[in-house]
């Protein structure tokens, strides 16, 4: 088990593609939380008390909405499809399986090093988000004085947020086994699919949806609590059932399907 | 010794692998032919465990994923080109010494033994075929496997890479292990392979030793020359042989050299001389696979 997860975490960190989209995920930080965020603070709606920068929540309430989560945790999930479609892409899956004695534990090991990549990733974006408001504002001498950040909750909302997403990514890139269609789902879903999908059903119920309950964890509770909402934690729990049911599937047909 | 029992694969309503059983010896080089489509690299992904169907193949008698390394059991190569492009050539290795549990000095060390030590950083997507293959070689010897499984390996060598392989396939098999390769190559294999085993259409033709493969042959003859042509000549046919003369002498099939010998002697017939003339393995494989081809060529105005 020790060998295979050594082996996976260095066929993260031996390819160029992680890297590129670290810092692809940088540059959309770099726009969004320091150009926008931070530098442009004061050209923001100064009628609305959360995004006027002379609020204490400003730079909370803006960084920690999914709006700014969301698209660099997605390169993050790249990372993982890559991960698992490289393996099919270049057909290394034969040597990944013939130097294991355990499908299972192969798959496991896949699991862990995403894990271990999202955790990373997370506290990347964690770190570097509000210090990157923080430098935009400070460069453009616009006050940060008094600003009240709510670090433990956008810590385990972040945290649970990349896992989730990245494990998304891997579960797709085992179903699909092709690179392409593995990333066109990770787009398809949450901006085509699942909005289709809620167009059947009622406000209530498009809570329970999967992505809706990923952004759920982001955004529900954060200042304003709504009205009739599924709570952060309610919706974690959501995603963890789609993501347990979507894992046995995953790791049954990781098993019983030809190598490739 | 790899024991191969009852191996079979279906694709939907194509018999891939049809209930097929063999060995492979230690010690020894045993070759694998068949034709495109014979089911030879299905058959060796059934032998790993890689696709699922019938059968199963041991290891010393143990089923491959009841090893604790499966990786210092057999060694693989299936495809040349399975590797990500852009990770260098030692990193490629050390991802596969990681999960073999060897240790990083041993990339190096095979990556000399194969002859890429000079591109060891280098991404192999724009290595040459015969470098590649030198790459799935090294990857195949990196957990000093006691078996090697080399789908194709002499493909895209040049002639001094195949000679290599050769040698180093013999070498290997001398110290005891055993190596299962198939190829094209028949001349290659000829030379290098100890046992042979034969597929067409999924369905195991023949598993035996080269020398007898190629003795047993319909094509292989015996050339006599002697002091009395005609009366040999007429001697041989009484005893139903078939006769033709050639250079001086005489081509008698589906005789032995010591019937012949004996014959002449009986009959006071002096022999100058006597030879076995075996068939080339490619005439011996043309022979079992006919008809048993997933895909024949035809030449123009043939009747198809």
């Amino acid at each position: 088990m020790g060998a295979s997860l050594k082996s996976e975490l260095r066929k993260l960190f031996s390819v160029r593609s992680t890297y590129i989209l670290l810092g692809l995920a940088l540059v959309y930080m770099a726009f969004y939380d320091f150009f926008i965020v931070g530098f442009r603070a004061n050209a923001k709606h100064h009628g609305d008390f959360f995004v006027n920068y002379h609020s204490h929540y400003y730079i909370f309430s803006e960084v920690a909405r999914s709006g700014g989560i969301s698209p660099p945790i997605l390169f993050c999930s790249i990372v993982a499809v890559l991960l698992m479609a490289h393996e099919y892409r270049y057909n290394t899956i034969m040597y990944t399986l013939t130097a294991s004695n355990s499908r299972s534990k192969t798959l496991l090991a896949k699991f862990l090093a995403v894990t271990g990549f999202a955790i990373l990733f997370a506290l990347f974006v964690e770190i570097l988000s509000p210090s990157l408001a923080v430098l935009g504002m400070h460069v453009h001498h616009l006050s940060t004085t008094g600003q009240v950040f709510f670090y433990k909750q956008f810590f385990v909302r972040v945290l649970f947020y990349s896992w989730a997403y990245s494990t998304i990514g891997l579960l797709l890139a085992i179903f699909f086994r092709n690179l392409v269609a593995a990333i066109a789902a990770l787009f398809l879903l949450p901006v085509a699919i699942e909005p289709l999908i809620s167009l059947l059903l009622t406000t209530n119920q498009q809570q329970y949806l999967p992505f809706n309950a990923m952004t759920a964890v982001i955004d529900n509770g954060i200042l304003q609590p709504g009205a009739n909402q599924l709570s952060a934690l309610r919706s974690a729990l959501v995603v963890i059932v789609y993501l347990v049911v979507f894992w046995l599937i995953a790791w049954f047909s990781f098993l019983k399907r030809d190598a490739n | 010794m790899i024991k191969a029992s009852n191996l079979t694969k279906n694709f939907r309503k194509t018999t891939a692998v049809d209930n097929i059983s063999f060995e492979v010896a230690n010690g020894k080089v045993t070759g694998f032919l068949g034709p495109n489509g014979a089911g030879k690299s299905s058959t060796m992904r059934l032998m790993l465990g890689l696709d699922n169907g019938g059968g199963k193949t041991t290891y010393d008698g143990k089923l491959l994923h009841t090893y604790s390394r499966p990786a210092s059991v057999v060694g693989v190569l299936l495809e040349a080109k399975a590797f990500h492009p852009t990770r260098s050539a030692q990193n490629h290795l050390k991802v596969l010494a990681n999960a073999a549990g060897v240790s990083a000095s041993r990339v190096d060390e095979v990556l000399d033994i194969v002859g890429l030590k000079e591109v060891a950083k280098k991404g192999p997507g724009k290595f040459s075929l015969g470098m590649s293959q030198r790459l799935g070689i090294a990857a195949a010897l990196l957990a000093r496997p006691k078996y090697l499984l080399l789908d194709e390996p002499a493909n895209g060598l040049d002639p001094e890479g195949i000679v290599w392989l050769r040698e180093f396939l013999k070498d290997y098999a001398d110290q005891g292990n055993a190596v299962f390769v198939s190829s094209h190559l028949l001349n290659e294999m000829a030379q290098m392979a100890d046992n042979v085993i034969v597929i067409g259409k999924g369905k195991l033709i023949a598993s035996t030793s080269i020398k007898d493969l190629v003795s047993g042959g319909t094509k292989s003859t015996v050339f006599v020359r002697s002091s009395n042509q005609a009366k040999l000549q007429t001697l041989l046919k009484d005893k139903s042989f078939a006769v033709r003369t050639k250079d001086g002498g005489l081509e008698v099939s589906g005789a032995k050299t010591d019937q012949i010998g004996k014959l002449a002697f009986e009959s006071k017939i002096t022999v100058l001389e006597l030879a076995p003339k075996n068939a080339s393995l490619e005439e011996v494989f043309l022979e079992l696979t006919e008809g048993k081809e997933e895909f024949a060529a035809h030449v123009a105005g043939e009747n198809k």
